[in-house]
């Protein structure tokens, strides 16, 4: 009668094809007539399966995060170029419009004949007035010389001094469309705020892939990864919002909620709210060089926090509580001021209960 | 260091997946992507493509089938392709294609990771693995590259003996073996694989 452990190495033997040719047939022939054996060995095989399932999950969130590092840059690299492009077009335009009106017109000056040529001289400063453009934060001032509508032809002296508007630039807050709807995966845009005739946005669904990764406790280490931008005309930017309405990266981020701003390249726009980003326990392995003085350091305790070291055979190695503000740092000596090389488990629990834990491994 | 291509196979098996997964993008997605969208495709296809083929070139390298004389960027932009036109051949069948090639074998499985189901499958794996302790997650992990000796694993965690570590392999299976058990649509799942 064969035991326990027996069975179980031959199982692992089989599944893994290193049995002899001899063990594997007499092993196949058990397994014919044995149903309790076929269904250990189904479920060592389907346990397997769940491993290389689960490092495959792995792979592939990975994959993702690599993308989406690699796309941010290129994202925020094209904000930037872009943005200091409107800036540029937009001082020249302001520059260039000569009008008070809240919307701004431009107003075509037709040079008049060589033959009767006609000067208009400028507003006195009591009928000149400040123009406002509605919809933004600037406002400035400028002279404008009125051309009226029965002069036709009008010039103005190559000479005659113009002005410079006064742009006084505020803050400029994101505007937030309805909430809608977070879906899990693909975000489909159902209510759009366009700065373009209505019917264009209407047609344009814009989706995007969001993924969120929690972050560790006590650690600003959360990540929303956003990739796949579909529907509406491409580039897409992406503007990421914390609870306090500020622009924010999205990686290194803190356990809360946020939102996300689509743009695509015709202004049709798509606010994805309600993004949570948890915390989490991250199982995290360290290593510690305690020849070259490395240590192993946890944050700042937020909270009132207890750090247990735990050695291979579960004693307590190390143990030590750090009160709020203090650095939670552990130098690989052991309570009784022992240092030895090894593999450890480290739990740090605080005083809201919850819990970090991980694994250090020591040498020198 | 500069990674050689020859290298990634032992990179994946020592678990530095980052490097080995940044040299591939960086050396393999390009090539795809202009291959794709050369051929009516667009870059998040091209995306799709390379995720699936590296989740294949990962399953080979776990289960000793790699074969080390094939050129790693080769084989796999090979299987990118083939990939490509039997999606081509499959979805857009009244396309006007310039490939001649039809049926093309594939080595690499078919994309299982479908959109509505992968998340639930991989939350129920994350709570079933993490129910089994951080030992055993780190030591199941290790079993997985079918080339990697006990005796590897004994010393990367540090146990006492090769029998001490060929003990704790066997509790975490069978903990992990019980845990499955709890989940009778996954362990269907697995076992139909």
């Amino acid at each position: 009668m064969i035991n326990e452990q027996d069975q179980f190495l031959l199982i692992e033997g089989y599944l893994n094809g290193t049995l002899t040719e001899q063990e594997r047939m007499a092993f196949e022939k058990e397994l014919s007539e044995n149903p309790e054996l076929q269904e250990k060995t189904e479920l060592s095989r389907a346990s397997q399966m769940a491993i290389q399932r689960k490092k495959l999950y792995e792979i592939k969130n990975l994959i993702s995060e690599v993308h989406s590092e690699k796309t941010n840059g290129k994202y925020l690299k094209g904000l930037a170029l872009l943005g200091g492009l409107f800036a540029i077009c937009g001082l020249g335009i302001y520059l260039s419009i000569p009008t008070k009106e809240a919307t701004i017109k431009s107003v075509p000056i037709e040079v008049a004949s060589p033959t009767a040529p006609v000067y208009i001289a400028p507003i006195p400063e009591s009928q000149q007035s400040a123009s406002k453009v509605e919809g933004t934060k600037t406002e400035f001032k400028k002279s404008v010389f009125e051309i009226k509508a029965s002069d036709s032809k009008a010039t103005v002296p190559e000479n005659f001094p113009k002005e410079q508007p006064v742009i006084e630039e505020s803050k400029v807050s994101p505007t937030l469309t309805e909430p809608v709807k977070k879906q899990s995966r693909a975000i489909s845009n159902s209510s759009e705020v366009s700065k373009i005739p209505e019917n264009v946005c209407a047609n344009a669904i814009l989706q995007a892939h969001i993924l969120t990764e929690a972050g560790c406790i006590n650690q600003s280490t959360g990540r929303i990864l956003v990739s796949g931008f579909k529907g509406g005309k491409a580039p897409y930017t992406a503007k990421l919002f914390n609870s306090q309405k500020q622009v924010v990266l999205p990686e290194n981020l803190p356990a809360g909620t946020y939102s996300l701003l689509i743009t695509d390249q015709q202004e049709c726009q798509k606010m994805v709210e309600g993004i949570q980003v948890k915390q989490e326990n991250c199982q995290k392995d360290y290593e510690l060089n305690t020849t070259n003085g490395d240590v192993l350091d946890l944050g700042t305790a937020t909270q009132t926090a207890t750090l247990s070291v735990f050695d291979k055979g579960e004693f307590v190695y190390f143990y030590k509580q750090f009160h709020q503000g203090e650095y939670i740092q552990w130098n690989g000596i052991s309570s009784t001021g022992a240092s030895q090389n090894g593999y450890f488990v480290f739990l740090l629990e605080f005083q809201d209960g919850t819990v970090r834990n991980g694994s250090v491994t020591v040498f020198k | 260091m500069a990674i050689l291509e020859g290298d990634i196979p032992e990179l994946i098996r020592k678990g530095r997946d980052k490097e080995a997964i940044e040299n591939l993008y960086k050396h393999l997605l390009p090539n795809v992507t202009k291959y794709i969208r050369s051929n009516n495709g667009s870059s998040e296809e091209a995306m799709d493509i390379f995720q699936d083929v590296i989740l294949a070139f990962y399953e080979k390298v776990m289960n000793k089938n790699w074969d080390p004389t094939h050129t790693v960027y080769g084989y796999l932009y090979k299987m990118c392709i083939w990939r490509w036109i039997n999606k081509v051949n499959r979805d857009k069948p009244n396309l006007k294609k310039d490939i001649s090639e039809m049926d093309l074998y594939i080595e690499a499985p078919d994309y299982w990771f479908s959109e509505t189901a992968s998340k639930e499958e991989e939350t129920i794996l994350y709570t079933m693995f993490s129910s089994i302790g951080d030992k055993c997650l780190e030591l199941l992990t290790y079993t997985i590259y079918k080339d990697l000796q006990m005796e590897d694993i004994q010393v990367r965690m540090n146990f006492a003996s090769n029998t001490a570590a060929r003990m704790q392999h066997q509790r975490c299976k069978e903990k992990l073996m019980n845990e499955i058990k709890k989940q009778p649509n996954l362990l269907a799942k697995l076992k139909g694989l």
